[in-house]
């Protein structure tokens, strides 16, 4: 059912694709299953981060079953309001064990070792928008995690929105199981585009924004360029561009795309939509633009945010 | 419904609506006589600036409101949008700050809400500035149209702030046919009338709803219980970390269904004192319906 041998058209280019769960817990943290027995149940993906609490695992022992365990580490950290700040990091060294005592140094040690940090689930945890725009310094948040479905805050859009808004132009967004029990495999992950398997490439396509997160759809080719938006898709039922507020006069008040019920309430298309090309000269004064897309089963796919 | 262990009868409403006299394609009589046609039994006009006299509306078994959308400038250039429910026909609509408005719409006993505040792009700060308020739209299906119809984080993050009452409703904000029915609130009070429906969203005895059904909402000595339409999905959200969740597909993909449900139970006794929670509950046609806060 689900073939890991995908490819797509980014930004013009043909690029191998790499699908991969970003966040996922054994049980040397708070996960319930063994790191091999996790490995084994991803072993159909191309890449899996195990995010342990505090420790970047030793990967050697899993090898063998899947092709690629990003060298990753999750650290939660005092917040604001007594919050506590989830912290996504990819790309430490393995066996990395510095557990750091404060976001500052959070954001700091992660420079140093040149890693990407993302804040996991932040309606789950009670962030607000501007607290994380005076944050500042991570490279996106999960707009997605399968595991908040259990306390209802799943999704984290609204406060996607918030920061590309505000100008976070940068701020890209994930999907993950936040994996911990096998309820939530298999709800949400991340295709990147990537020169192959290896996780310097798979970093690099997380770096520069060059992946989509799904819950289900699968993009074929994403390409902005001179206000001009172009995707094709697996069959789906709603697709948006997303883009500023209205509050930014004149910059998305056009409506784009297909939407349930519209233009008239209970309509039901009978074809599925499949493309979204879109120009945007209109949305004069927009910065940014991103695609949206829902299948028959409520299932979301999701682009990266383009700077217009 | 029973509500709180009490039966009552249900009136569906519309409660965020624009006719002729501002930018709407219809005229109020005709946009009350839609919804009223459509089965509705509560219709609010809530005009931009500008009230509506509807005392000549005369639609039998449709109870009307008056209301008004207020616009004054906000935050960051930011115009708000303010929906009062229930103001006189010579209420004025122009306001130089948001907080002047909704002070002028509280002094008449008018219910005050935020429109649609992620379509807006507001902060939490923001909107606690305006004071104490009745609430905000969780649901705005005029929004959806820019993937932006939802408002259950912000409507989180004002109760995590301790925002009360902080009640939500679902509405059309129908200008015209593209937003019809697409999001409604179920009001349990005790007679379809002005009164008895001011009160019952006063006192927040209602739901907001895309499509599914609250049969029976019960919040008790810590324990918390509801009986619904078939919802694939059930969870009692609280504060950050907390909730309880009594349904949700274990595989959300085709051929793995489970059964759907039709009823939560939660027991929040040991949540801290004075946190909040609310019901949301999906159905397989991807609506949500939500019930208003309670506090433990």
């Amino acid at each position: 059912m689900y073939n890991t041998k995908y490819s797509m058209k980014y930004m013009g280019d043909d690029w191998h694709v790499c699908r991969a769960n970003l966040h996922a817990h054994t049980n040397l943290s708070d996960g319930t299953i063994s790191p091999a027995l996790t490995a084994f149940l991803y072993s159909d993906d191309d890449a899996l981060a195990l995010t342990d609490n505090g420790r970047c695992q030793d990967n050697a022992t899993m090898k063998n079953a899947l092709k690629t365990i990003i060298p990753a580490v999750e650290w939660t950290l005092p917040g604001p309001r007594d919050t506590e700040v989830t912290l996504l990091v990819y790309g430490v060294p393995e066996g990395f064990s510095r557990v750091p005592s404060s976001l500052d140094e959070a954001f700091g040690i992660a420079a140093d070792v040149g890693a990407l940090c993302y804040v996991a689930h932040p309606h789950r945890s009670g962030l607000r928008s501007r607290e994380l725009l005076e944050m500042g310094r991570f490279d996106g948040i999960e707009i997605y995690n399968a595991e908040a479905r259990l306390v209802g805050k799943e999704y984290s859009l609204d406060t996607w929105d918030n920061l590309l808004d505000c100008g976070m132009l940068n701020c890209h967004g994930i999907a993950t199981d936040g994996f911990h029990h096998p309820r939530s495999f298999r709800c949400g992950w991340t295709m990147l585009c990537a020169k192959d398997d290896s996780t310097p490439s798979i970093l690099d396509a997380l770096r520069n924004g060059r992946f989509y997160s799904s819950q289900g759809p699968v993009f074929h080719s994403i390409s902005y360029s001179n206000r001009h938006f172009h995707a094709d898709f697996s069959d789906a039922e709603e697709a948006l561009l997303i883009g500023n507020t209205p509050h930014v006069p004149e910059s998305c008040n056009m409506i784009i795309g297909r939407v349930e019920g519209f233009p008239w309430p209970g309509e039901l298309f009978e074809e599925p939509v499949r493309e979204m090309d879109a120009d945007l000269s209109c949305w004069s004064n927009a910065t940014y633009v991103r695609c949206q897309i829902r299948d028959k089963f409520g299932r979301y796919a999701w682009s990266q945010p383009f700077a217009i | 419904m029973l509500y709180n262990g009490i039966e009552y009868p249900v009136f569906r409403a519309s409660l965020h609506n624009h006719s002729t006299t501002s930018d709407g394609s219809f005229t109020v009589a005709e946009h009350a006589r839609f919804f009223h046609d459509a089965g509705y039994d509560v219709f609010a006009i809530s005009d931009h600036r500008i009230p509506n006299d509807v005392s000549s509306i005369n639609i039998p078994g449709l109870t009307v409101i008056s209301g008004i959308e207020l616009h004054p400038m906000g935050p960051r250039g930011i115009l708000w949008h303010i929906l009062a429910l229930d103001v006189p026909k010579d209420f004025r609509g122009i306001y130089d700050t948001g907080k002047e408005a909704v002070d002028a719409a509280k002094a008449v006993g008018a219910l005050v809400y935020v429109a649609h505040p992620r379509w807006c792009g507001l902060h939490v700060e923001e909107i606690l500035e305006l004071g104490e308020l009745n609430g905000i739209e969780i649901d705005n299906s005029g929004c959806r149209l820019i993937g932006r119809a939802v408002n259950d984080e912000i409507w989180d993050e004002l109760l995590d702030a301790g925002a009360r009452p902080c009640h939500a409703l679902a509405t059309d904000d129908s200008h015209e046919w593209n937003c019809f029915a697409q999001g409604w609130t179920m009001i349990a009070a005790e007679e379809n009338t002005h009164d008895c429906i001011m009160d019952a969203l006063r006192k927040g005895r209602f739901y907001a709803t895309q499509g599914p059904d609250f049969h029976s909402i019960e919040f008790r000595d810590g324990h918390f219980r509801a009986t619904f339409s078939e919802a694939v999905s059930a969870v009692v959200v609280g504060s950050r970390g907390l909730g309880v969740c009594g349904a949700m597909p274990r595989w959300p993909m085709p051929g793995c269904e489970v059964p759907p449900a039709t009823s939560i139970e939660a027991d929040v006794s040991s949540w801290p004192k004075g946190s909040w929670l609310r019901c949301q509950i999906c159905d397989a046609n991807h609506h949500y319906a939500w019930t208003q806060p309670f506090f433990v």
